[in-house]
């Protein structure tokens, strides 16, 4: 069921088995998931269905420049029905194994539970994702993966969450989606260990409203969740909300010169394989060739179609014409493709999880007085040594098997060393997922430590961040949340 | 004649052609280096003084036939690609600006800037 805050009374209490906060893809994933298993549903959204100015102001904050651009807390975000996915390329990848792991090399890493356990959830997310539901495990290269070189498939599709499941949303029977309606305080009993009441307000006039369900999912971003809970004072008795936040650091700035056997050999992605991170104690990361105008051109396609089936592709695609700059991209292709095949890439590695990379509250409130945040992301040493020296060793390896010849740009990579790099705003970490609640913020079940009935969705659980674009993971997590929380009510 | 590979014949070929100057586009190669390069040369070939002969040589046939000797002795492709997978695999790796290149690559462009006439000094 569609309904608006603005057709609540001020002071209106509203009752339900979940609330879920938020109505990007963890959100609507969680809550449909919930509405399946009879359990009655509130979706609050603080948007409506299409981008409003108003609300995309509640998102405002400041941010340590460099590395982050101007304008990031509310430029990375969309809030609206939806959320992000209004704005995103689609990529989905499950997390490596060795994301999950804890790795000696790699402080703070590793999840309280493994790839194979999620295996099933991500298998759920792809058709709400709508991508394939089996990725490669392993994904070696024909030449050089015995020593580490490897692929890395992505499935594509840039679903926009809103209109795609809007109908579904509305039809729905024990589901009521609330558009317009913010959250602004989380109350907890006298004992602080359970939440008794949610408060939420229209922007509009500022009427508000409350909330009393049985159990509550925080799904507001990798952001928000933590601004909420800083905001309420929940969940943070530890000092860990809002800490080891983290984005994935890209990196344009290199060529990739193929020979023809590199030419028919290298896919779309490069890594080094989890065996030779390990040996070599090295972050994971990955090497996307094509550049940032390239990247949805064509998943998983191996490089050997050269630039005519990629552009064959965008045609079919019809998303080539409204971009101009693809259209540069594609006459350089076109005229150096012939003779000498090359091609620009990026890097995205993970970062070191990082208490020091914080999102904290600033001064400033917002329209509904709820104070606004400061992004602070910091990288480390690590970071920086592990992303040259992945690409030293891929260089080697592609020279080795005769497969082509990289260039990292000087100036790029002296720019790296003082932060000026892309965030790709994918925003992890600031309420992170650690059995220990001095060491993160939900357990393995996504429950706020401390707190029987507050869950959090997002990837604002993730302790360790991977390479891959979060989203699918995001999804695959709200689903297992979602039969965690339908468990305890059969149960 | 001693025994050359075809790398040290190679450099050998570059001092040789170096030492040429005035009659080619050629810099000139650093005073130890030339002499070097000289007496390898020399051990090379066999003639007293090359680079005297070599003038003579130039004289009549043009620098044309350079190439072609050198296409035929170190650049085959496949002897090349083997001193580079070589040079990999060994990790005698350089870095010349931003490229991740073999000591083979870089010995080859360092070539190909002396052929251009670019400074000597790399």
């Amino acid at each position: 069921m569609l309904s608006d805050a603005r057709e609540l009374q001020a002071g209106q209490l509203l009752e339900a088995d979940v609330c879920v906060v938020g109505g990007g893809p963890a959100g609507i994933s969680a809550a449909l998931e919930l509405a399946k298993r009879n359990l009655s549903v509130i979706l609050l959204e603080s948007g409506g269905k299409t981008r409003e100015s108003g609300a995309q102001d509640l998102y405002r904050g400041s941010q340590r420049i460099p590395p982050l651009p101007p304008m990031y807390a509310m430029g990375s975000r969309v809030r609206q029905l939806g959320g992000t996915t209004a704005h995103w390329g689609g990529w989905c990848r499950p997390l490596d194994n060795i994301d999950f792991q804890a790795r000696p090399w790699i402080p703070n890493s590793g999840w309280p539970f493994t790839r194979d356990d999620l295996l099933p959830y991500y298998r759920r997310a792809a058709p709400i994702c709508g991508v394939p539901a089996e990725y490669p495990a392993e994904d070696p290269l024909p030449y050089g993966a015995s020593e580490g070189l490897w692929g890395a498939w992505f499935g594509i599709k840039a679903k926009r969450f809103g209109p795609a499941f809007l109908p579904e949303l509305e039809a729905a029977k024990n589901l009521q989606l609330i558009l317009h309606s913010t959250l602004t305080g989380i109350h907890l009993d006298e004992g602080r260990t359970r939440v008794v009441a949610l408060t939420a307000a229209l922007l509009d006039d500022k009427r508000t409203f409350q909330i009393r369900p049985r159990h509550t999912i925080l799904a507001t971003g990798g952001i928000e969740n933590a601004r909420l809970l800083l905001a309420s004072n929940v969940g943070n008795d530890h000092d860990v909300v809002g800490r080891y936040f983290s984005d994935h650091p890209i990196f344009v700035g290199g060529t990739m010169v193929y020979s023809p056997k590199g030419r028919r050999t290298i896919r779309r992605s490069i890594r080094l394989n989890d065996a030779w991170q390990q040996k070599e104690r090295l972050n994971n990361g990955i090497f996307i060739l094509g550049g940032a105008d390239m990247q949805d051109a064509a998943p998983g396609r191996d490089m050997a179609d050269g630039p005519w089936q990629q552009l064959k592709d965008h045609l079919i695609a019809k998303d080539l014409l409204p971009n101009t700059r693809r259209w540069s991209t594609y006459a350089r292709y076109l005229l150096s493709g012939r003779r000498i095949f090359s091609e620009v890439f990026h890097t995205r590695p993970e970062s070191v999880p990082n208490p020091d990379s914080r999102v904290t509250l600033s001064d400033e409130t917002d329209a509904l007085g709820v104070r606004r945040v400061h992004v602070d992301w910091r990288l480390t040493e690590q970071d920086l040594r592990s992303v040259n020296a992945t690409f030293d060793r891929i260089a080697k390896l592609m020279g080795q098997y005769e497969l082509g010849r990289v260039r990292l740009d000087p100036e790029a990579e002296a720019g790296y060393a003082q932060e000026k790099f892309h965030p790709g705003y994918h925003h992890m970490g600031t309420t992170r997922m650690h059995e220990d609640p001095t060491r993160g913020v939900v357990n393995a079940d996504c429950r706020v430590h401390g707190i029987d009935n507050l869950f959090v969705a997002g990837s604002s659980v993730f302790p360790t961040y991977g390479y891959a674009n979060p989203t699918f993971t995001i999804v695959a997590l709200a689903v297992r949340l979602a039969d965690h929380l339908a468990g305890l009510k059969e149960a | 004649m001693p025994t050359w590979s075809r790398r040290s014949f190679g450099l050998g070929l570059v001092g040789g052609l170096a030492l040429l100057g005035p009659h080619t586009p050629l810099p000139r190669v650093p005073g130890w280096e030339a002499q070097l390069l000289l007496r390898r040369l020399i051990d090379l070939v066999g003639v007293p003084d090359p680079a005297a002969v070599g003038e003579a040589y130039l004289a009549e046939h043009g620098v044309g036939p350079l190439s072609e000797l050198l296409t035929r002795t170190m650049v085959t492709p496949e002897a090349f690609a083997a001193l580079q997978r070589a040079d990999f695999e060994a990790g005698r790796c350089v870095r010349v600006d931003g490229w991740r290149l073999c000591e083979a690559d870089a010995r080859l462009c360092a070539l190909a800037a002396l052929l251009s006439g670019a400074p000597a000094s790399v």
